[in-house]
């Protein structure tokens, strides 16, 4: 299914940047793709055809480029029973005609978060996965293959890499030094488990102001203006494998507090998940410094507790905050 | 009896998982042939083989031995589990990161099964083999229960937040345990301290020992009568299943034979306790030195001047009056190779880091230079007169101005020649320290001091006395240490150096010390 709306989607798209006079910029290089590709790549017939007509009826095609690929005659030698390859692009260029050159820039923004820019032409409406140290969690490429994202760094030293669904990697790193001014916690899990973070930041009690998580998550403005922290959730897909991960920051060096800052997680008893193993994960800072990964099991209650919360209080550790 | 239940027990889980419904028939043979054994098998802990032969009950080295019979057990498969149940203080936070540490340190990755805040099992994985090594139940309630489940045979690990009791140490030598008052019974994990706290916004800063006892008894029972506004006060405190409760009892509650009063508000976790009290105002609460949360932690007075505040520094030397050690216990019957290994891990530098990391205090000696130390000889000078006089104070200073106390100290139980529980585990931390060759070539100082009760000339006895004897018990523990590794020496200045007033048999026990100063 998705798969197929992605090939329509990739489709229609070619036109347009056709229309756009995108071949005259590009011109050899469109012209050593065509030149290749479509015999190769043989896409489905019904959807192809009508982009031959349109770029026919429209004459955008530049008559040398017509020339010397025949296109006409390769479009009506296309295979009836063709399936749709899962990559729009051949090897080298995609539908649009970009470069299917995979990349992912970083860059540090305010609050110690870090917008990650990942760019694959050529992956169109796939799932990738993005890490981070150890932070990891399942997006989908747009309708040009990409994805933009901003998360929380969670070292100093902040490594990137984004996983394509066929193994294929890129990575980033960005310096963010003002990470020691926060303190970051995670969970994550995978599928529809939903895990929450809850936070009690200085005294607060559930409901009250101070209470930080999924429902009342704040945002990096809070962190900036120094009064409490917030809660970034990531994984933005609701697919079976699909990773997710859920981040409390809290800016235990920019408050002008001493206090703790208590956590808890909860996960709640559904039909899903009820009498079922969840996998989970928790990360905070180790005893080096650096963000630990905990690999958890929680064992859901019996189904009659459908409904209700399993509050865990002890899997992430209070965050201590101290006055400089 | 209940000893080998237990034995049997796991032998039966075992039999139950390798060879379900098989008879557990084995003959253990020596590698050269020449010996064997058979009989049953009680149990095998990955390493040793226990068996119920016609000799009675042997345990024999698994590197020696091959074992034939459809009771043996698959040596490729074996798991060791064990259990850790008692103090949640312990269990929640401090003990799980230990446990990661420890899986690290040995190349193994960790997977926490979780079913709910009290329960829960780590499993060790070697990241090498992916083999499983090893399943830790924990069980976690509160020393009572931690102490109840061993003597019922279902512990291998007792977590503890006081020493065990009499009746708890009797029903265990009845059990088959083993004399739990041992050394090698317990072992000091960490350090705490209980401290009494109040909301932040509470003028109060601090508060004498009487006086905290005094509101527990319900004797006072307005703010206005400790220094602070004509309004009631509320007490909050731990549940009395709880070793810190008792140890408060004991303590505080027992200086004057006070009786806890009913109004009292009590609570499963030190942490709701500094959260019940950092939100009212007119609350007082007892919580953990590791646990403050958002409270504010009181000072504690003495009646002439002398004040302590819990501190790293002052729960190492136990300065603090209300220094509470947290134990580990394990009952006296041979425990599963990892198991062993995590407890001697316990002791390594990097489960210090991990101690450190996770707030609580832990047992890294460090110096404290006399410049540190200027309240200390403030009251020397304050409460000098007839009895230590200038030459004494500046002999004493002489003597100590060139060195730096270290953290490391002895105090002995109250109304007793015996060192207390955290010194004598300072026996062995420093015997392990002078051994590793920590101090080689420089000067410890045993330096006694007493208290003021009686003659200044026959405290300077008792204080010398009391540094010899502490001196003799670490050159006894430090067996590989060679005569001349370090100079150990001793030195003894009585009364001169009162930490708290003798006006109180805590203050006097607070005097009552040898510290050991470095050169």
């Amino acid at each position: 299914m998705l798969f197929k709306k992605n090939y329509k989607t990739a489709a229609a798209t070619f036109v347009v940047v056709l229309t756009t006079g995108f071949v005259m910029q590009n011109g050899d290089a469109f012209a050593s793709r065509f030149a290749t590709a479509v015999p190769q790549a043989q896409p489905k017939p019904d959807a192809l055809v009508t982009t031959a007509e349109n770029l026919a009826s429209e004459t955008v095609m530049p008559t040398t480029l017509a020339d010397q690929t025949g296109l006409a005659d390769r479009v009506n030698s296309t295979e009836k029973n063709y399936t749709a390859p899962n990559i729009v692009a051949d090897q080298d260029f995609s539908a649009l005609g970009l470069a299917c050159d995979v990349t992912l820039d970083a860059t540090k923004t305010a609050g110690a978060m870090v917008t990650l820019e990942f760019k694959a032409p050529c992956y169109v409406n796939e799932m990738v996965t993005v890490n981070h140290q150890g932070l990891r969690f399942t997006s989908v490429t747009s309708e040009v293959g990409h994805v933009t994202v901003q998360m929380p760094a969670m070292a100093a030293t902040a490594s990137f890499d984004v996983t394509l669904i066929d193994g294929s990697t890129v990575s980033a790193t960005v310096n963010v030094p003002e990470v020691s001014n926060y303190d970051r916690v995670a969970v994550q899990w995978v599928g529809d488990s939903g895990l929450r973070i809850h936070a009690l930041e200085l005294g607060a009690d559930y409901g009250e102001r101070g209470h930080v998580w999924a429902k009342s998550p704040q945002s990096v403005a809070a962190v900036l203006q120094a009064r409490g922290g917030y809660i970034t959730s990531l994984g933005d897909i609701d697919f079976p494998g699909a990773k997710h991960t859920e981040i409390y920051t809290f800016p235990s060096g920019l408050v002008q507090k001493s206090g703790v800052v208590r956590l808890s997680v909860e996960a709640e008893v559904t039909a899903k998940t009820c009498n079922k193993e969840i996998e989970a994960q928790a990360l905070q800072s180790g005893v080096d410094g650096m963000i630990s990964v905990s690999d958890l099991i929680l064992s859901m209650p019996p189904c009659d507790a459908i409904g209700d919360f399993l509050v865990l209080n002890n899997l992430l550790r209070d965050l201590k905050i101290a006055q400089n | 009896m209940k000893i080998f239940r237990a034995a049997a027990l796991a032998a039966l889980f075992l039999i139950g998982m390798l060879a379900p419904a098989m008879a557990q028939d084995v003959t253990l043979t020596s590698r050269d042939g020449k010996v064997s054994v058979s009989g049953t098998l009680l149990s095998f802990d990955g390493e040793f083989y226990r068996v119920q032969s016609i000799y009675g009950a042997l345990t024999l080295d698994g590197t020696g031995v091959t074992c034939a019979g459809i009771g043996c057990p698959n040596l490729e498969s074996y798991v060791a589990e064990f259990s850790i149940t008692g103090a949640r203080s312990m269990g929640a936070v401090l003990l799980p990161t230990l446990v990661e540490m420890f899986a690290e340190q040995s190349g193994m990755r960790v997977k926490r099964i979780v079913q709910d805040d009290s329960h829960y099992t780590y499993i060790l994985r070697l990241a090498e083999t992916d083999k499983d090594i090893a399943r830790i139940a924990f069980r976690i309630s509160n020393t009572d229960g931690g102490f109840a489940e061993m003597l019922n045979g279902d512990a291998d690990m007792v977590l503890a937040t006081r020493e065990i009791n009499s009746a708890e140490t009797k029903a265990a030598l009845k059990a088959g345990l083993g004399d739990m008052k041992r050394a090698a019974r317990s072992r000091i994990v960490a350090l705490d301290g209980l401290v009494p706290v109040v909301a932040q916004d509470n003028p109060v800063t601090t508060v004498s020992l009487m006086d905290l006892a005094r509101i527990y008894a319900g004797d006072i029972t307005s703010w206005q009568d400790i220094g602070g506004p004509d309004a009631p006060i509320f007490m909050h405190h731990l549940s009395a299943d709880t070793g810190l409760a008792q140890q408060f009892e004991t303590d505080v509650m027992g200086l004057e034979k006070h009786d806890l009063a009913a109004s009292i508000k009590h609570h499963e976790t030190a942490a709701e306790v500094a959260d019940a009290v950092a939100r009212d105002p007119f609350s007082i609460g007892i919580t953990r030195f590791s646990e403050i949360g958002n409270a504010k932690m009181l000072t504690l007075r003495g009646t002439c001047g002398m004040a302590f505040t819990a501190s790293r520094r002052g729960l190492k030397t136990e300065d603090y009056p209300l220094a509470t050690p947290l134990f580990l216990y394990t009952p006296a019957r041979r425990l599963p190779k990892t198991a062993r290994e995590f407890l001697a891990f316990l002791r390594s530098p990097a489960a210090q880091r991990a101690v450190r990391h996770v707030g609580f205090v832990d047992q890294d000696v460090t110096q404290i230079g006399i410049d540190d130390q200027g309240k200390r000889f403030a009251n020397a000078i304050a409460a000098a007169g007839d009895e230590t006089r200038l030459a004494d104070l500046q002999q004493m200073i002489e003597a100590l101005r060139p060195a730096a106390r270290l953290t490391i100290n002895f105090r002995f139980n109250t109304g007793s020649s015996s060192l207390d529980a955290q010194s004598r585990s300072n026996v062995v931390l420093l015997a392990r320290l002078l051994e590793a060759g920590v101090y080689d070539g420089r000067e410890l100082m045993f330096v006694g001091f007493s208290d003021g009760e009686g003659a200044a000339s026959g405290n300077r006895t008792i204080s010398q006395h009391r540094a010899k004897a502490v001196r003799a018990a670490v050159k006894l523990a430090a067996t590989t240490m060679k005569p001349d590794q370090t100079t150990l020496s001793t030195k003894a200045f009585g009364e001169a150096l009162p930490m708290a007033c003798d006006d109180t048999e805590w203050g006097r026990q607070v005097n009552r010390r040898v510290e050991v100063w470095i050169k």
